[in-house]
């Protein structure tokens, strides 16, 4: 949570300065600076909205895809079911990483592909929980009831079955944002991601592959390093805790 | 015989869960002789089902003991008795068929290997002479075409059948004592009457002493000669069957009696239901259980619980205030 | 509606289900879950139906609310026919019927309040949120199940197996339906808290005049709650007779088994009635019987030296010759002197 506030750098992450070039850690900046005077402590606060924006943006985009889908093959069936699974398991036959790749090359690296790639890349996971879910609830009497009251399908499917499926979405989406995160640090690591100069953590940890930031300036790569996997345990954190809070018998 | 098959005194069971202690059974005393049989009647949360698993340590180790009381089967102790008595005894001397065969049943195995499974463990026969005990069980418990049907698997025979198969299974080792967990419940009614008239053959015929664990009074008035009634964990009437059931003195008994409709009584007699709802049985209560629900309670009803005791022969009781009002045998309209 | 005008006139209902699926969903075969089924339900009457596994009468009750659609035959409520209605039109006659389902731990949304819950059939229908004297009608209807108002704002999981049946009747009644269709609502209660529904679901009758189908494999409670009563074998009718002589005379061997079948909490009349057990497992429905449905395990038939006609020709509910009221019976022999004749040697008692 404290990353969101994190766009309290006084140095841009940007600003070359030529004079204080891969400077250890000081008072003027806190984390030093890398080989082209840029601010550390900045750059890992301006990837800290990389990450953010790639992993929310993601799995927002990839879950009304995946919702969209899963409703409508799990509640209506036969051929609607039938077609839009094989377009699913279409997109999942696709290994990952050739599909982003694939992708980044086409369009270039950006923000802006990186969302949608992972987006693309994760929305059958999402199709398939809430697929799953809905064939379950579809069955339960209460859904039955509401028919027979005569509720229309728009509202039974967003009022009764949706809210029914926070709990097992709230985890979906958790680990999407984890997932995604790590997503875009290994593609920018890879340097098929954000590109300099802007600002993000795989991309930081890639410059480790040189052998003096590696040995000698490891304020350089490790702050990004440790971010990543604080975030992604936090989140799982949160997930578990969203989880929890959002299933009404939980309520004590 | 003088000394009795099973017998069972103040049998208290308490689980250990995330919400505490809940405490199953709270005080159940019976005695069952050579070739009876007991019906052990009780709704959900009474407490019956766990006090028979608890009998033959079936309950999970890490979160169920047994708090107190005494199990003897034949005069030995069984509560602290070893896990390897205990497994001689299972399936042994002592034998327990469930209410959902499909899910005691394993998938994976034909009927005849489970069978056999049972036999050699308890050493009755080996291989080929375990295969044709396992055919000679299945003609028993009537099932038709046993050589055929003993190579099927459970999900391709019928309720009724996987029923006789369990039952078949009880039997392999010749069981002095069978007992028997709702073993109908989730039986079509003509399916029912088949197995219950099944086991009252085998009862007669093998001299076998039966527990029937139910929540219904019409099957245990048609199978057994003895009755202990069971609420929030504890024994509250106990007696011969026939008599407990036209003259019961216990005003959980009688509630229950009153509030079902019985097809041997005008069908325009009222249903008196029982006020209130069952208990929580994860909270303990001072006085008498049913005393919340109870028409007759008096003021001692809530702080003090009644021991369970006779009240006249072979009729115990744990009551403040025991009823003694006839159920009419024609009913008039209320 | 005049006071004879049934409320509900149901005409050779057939049911049937799909099965197996091919790579896009076509259905390889049928299973016959209801075969021309008819009867009628008056006014402010309760029709029970009783039967076992297979037997069709959940799949009946389902079709009448539209929830499984009929392939054959006429469902006619109040006069209007309901087979072939799409959803938008049959909207507006949902009102006339409603629904109590078996499970109280399903048949609420757990995600809703109770208030939410009995709102939503109101808003569906556009109802008044509050009635003529000015009351709250959730409140009202709370009132009305005997439950308290003040858990209008409670979540299902926080009530017992039995107030959760009570909310799902109140949600039936919201729309002040002429029929309610109970479909085996207290099969999963406790013994001790099923007479309060079914006291509850009398009581409801007689203030609102609501005509009932009530489902059930209970036969004793059945033959208490219901003026008429249907059992049904594989998906047909093998007996229909009002509640009093359907138990006094039944004359189907099947209902006789059925009944026989029951026990009764009283020792010495379970130890001297005669039972008439029947031998073998009820058939699926995906592997019915020719002719009478009922013919496999059939006593009478056995007695009469298996004619053919069991096996070839399914009978027709045809009006039993010598009873008072209308009393149909579904079987080839419907000979009074070989059903009494049948009777005292396997009944002696009677």
């Amino acid at each position: 949570m404290a990353l969101f506030a994190n766009l309290i750098a006084p140095q841009g992450p940007t600003n070359l300065s030529l004079d204080n070039v891969a400077e250890p850690p000081s008072g003027a900046h806190w984390l030093g600076t890398d080989d082209l005077g840029r601010d550390v402590w900045a750059r890992v606060a301006f990837g800290a909205r990389t990450s953010m924006m790639v992993g929310i943006g993601a799995v927002s985009v990839a879950l009304t895809i995946g919702i969209l889908v899963g409703l409508a093959s799990g509640f209506f069936g036969k051929w609607i079911d039938a077609v839009l699974m094989r377009i699913t398991d279409g997109f999942m036959s696709v290994p990952p990483l050739i599909l982003i790749i694939v992708f980044i090359a086409i369009i270039g690296p950006s923000l802006l592909s990186m969302i949608t790639v992972i987006a693309l890349a994760t929305w059958p996971v999402s199709a398939r929980v809430v697929r799953g879910q809905v064939l379950i609830l579809r069955e339960q009497e209460f859904i039955v009831a509401a028919r027979v009251v005569g509720v229309r399908t728009r509202n039974i499917l967003f009022g009764h079955i949706l809210p029914n499926l926070l709990g097992p979405l709230s985890v979906v989406a958790t680990f999407g944002v984890a997932s995604a995160i790590l997503t875009e640090a290994g593609l920018s690591f890879l340097g098929l991601g954000v590109r300099p100069p802007a600002a993000s953590w795989g991309q930081m940890v890639n410059l480790a592959q040189q052998p003096d930031i590696l040995l000698d300036k490891l304020w350089i790569y490790v702050p990004s390093g440790v971010m990543i996997v604080v975030t992604v345990l936090a989140i799982n954190f949160i997930g578990d805790g969203l989880r929890k809070a959002v299933d009404p018998k939980s309520v004590r | 015989m003088s000394q009795p098959l099973l017998e069972v005194h103040d049998l208290h069971v308490e689980f250990n869960g995330r919400q505490g202690c809940v405490r199953a059974v709270r005080g159940l005393t019976y005695t069952i002789n050579e070739g009876e049989s007991m019906a052990l009647v009780g709704e959900s949360g009474s407490g019956k089902s766990v006090s028979a698993l608890a009998l033959l340590s079936l309950l999970p180790r890490k979160s169920a003991k047994i708090t107190a009381g005494s199990v003897k089967f034949r005069g030995e102790e069984l509560v602290g008795a070893s896990e390897k008595r205990m497994r001689e005894l299972r399936g042994g001397s002592i034998a327990m068929i469930f209410q959902d065969p499909l899910s005691s049943l394993n998938p994976i195995l034909t009927i005849s290997d489970q069978i056999v499974e049972q036999i050699q463990a308890h050493e009755q026969a080996e291989g080929k002479q375990a295969k044709e005990r396992a055919i000679e069980l299945l003609d028993l418990v009537g099932i038709p075409g046993a050589r055929e049907r003993a190579k099927q698997y459970p999900h391709q025979l019928s309720g009724g059948m996987r029923q006789r198969a369990m039952i078949a299974m009880a039997l392999s080792a010749g069981p002095d004592l069978l007992l028997a967990d709702e073993p109908t419940t989730a039986l079509d009614v003509t399916i029912q009457a088949q197995i219950l008239e099944l086991l009252a053959r085998l009862q007669r015929d093998l001299g076998m002493s039966i527990l029937l664990i139910t929540h219904d009074l019409g099957v245990a008035a048609g199978f057994t000669e003895h009755l202990t009634v069971m609420y929030a964990g504890k024994a509250v009437e106990q007696g011969y069957t026939s008599e407990l059931l036209s003259a019961p003195n216990h005003p959980y008994t009688l509630g229950l009696l009153r509030s079902i409709p019985r097809l041997d009584r005008p069908r325009t007699n009222a249903l008196i239901p029982i006020a209130g709802t069952p208990p929580d049985m994860s909270k303990g209560s001072a006085g008498c259980p049913f005393q919340p629900r109870c028409e007759y309670a008096q003021t001692k009803c809530a702080t003090e619980a009644p021991p369970f005791e006779a009240i006249s022969t072979n009729r115990y009781i744990a009551c403040w205030n025991p009823q003694h009002e006839a159920i009419e045998r024609t009913g008039a309209t209320k | 509606m005049s006071e004879k005008e049934p409320v509900l006139v149901i005409k050779d209902l057939s049911v049937r289900f799909a099965v197996g699926s091919g790579l896009v969903r076509r259905a390889k075969g049928y299973v016959q879950a209801v075969n021309s089924v008819s009867f009628t339900i008056a006014k402010g009457e309760t029709l029970g139906l009783v039967g076992e596994s297979g037997s069709g009468k959940t799949t009946v009750g389902r079709a009448i609310v539209r929830v499984n659609d009929p392939h054959e035959g006429s469902i006619v409520l109040d006069g209007h026919e309901l087979v072939g209605l799409s959803p938008s039109q049959m909207r507006p006659l949902r009102r006339k019927v409603q629904m109590v389902f078996q499970d109280p731990y399903s048949s609420l949304d757990p995600r809703q309040t109770v208030r939410q819950i009995l709102t939503e059939p109101l808003r569906t229908h556009k109802l008044p949120l509050v009635n003529s004297q000015g009351e709250d009608r959730i409140s009202e209807l709370l009132s009305l199940v005997g439950l308290d108002p003040a858990f209008a704002s409670r979540y299902p999981h926080q009530f017992s197996g039995g107030q959760r049946q009570r909310v799902g009747i109140a949600r039936a009644l919201a729309v002040e339906p002429d029929l309610i269709v109970c479909d085996e609502p207290i099969s999963a209660l406790d013994v001790s808290i099923q007479a309060q529904v079914v006291n509850l679901l009398e009581s409801l009758k007689q203030r609102l005049g609501i005509a009932y189908l009530f489902i059930a494999h209970d036969l004793a409670v059945v033959r208490h709650i219901s003026d008429r009563v249907a059992v049904m074998y594989l998906g047909g009718i093998v007996e229909i007779a009002s509640s009093e002589e359907l138990y006094e005379n039944p004359r189907h061997p099947y209902t006789l088994a059925l009944l026989s079948a029951v026990p009764v909490p009283d020792s010495a009349v379970e130890k001297t009635r005669r039972r008439t057990i029947l031998k073998g497992d009820i058939p699926s429905p995906t592997n019915m019987p020719s002719g009478c449905a009922f013919h496999t395990r059939c006593p009478l038939r056995e007695k009469l030296g298996n004619p053919e006609i069991c096996s070839s020709v399914r009978p027709e509910l045809i009006s039993y010759p010598t009873s008072k009221d209308e009393h149909l019976i579904a079987c080839h022999f419907p000979d009074e002197k070989l059903i009494n004749h049948f009777l005292q040697e396997k009944d002696g008692s009677r």
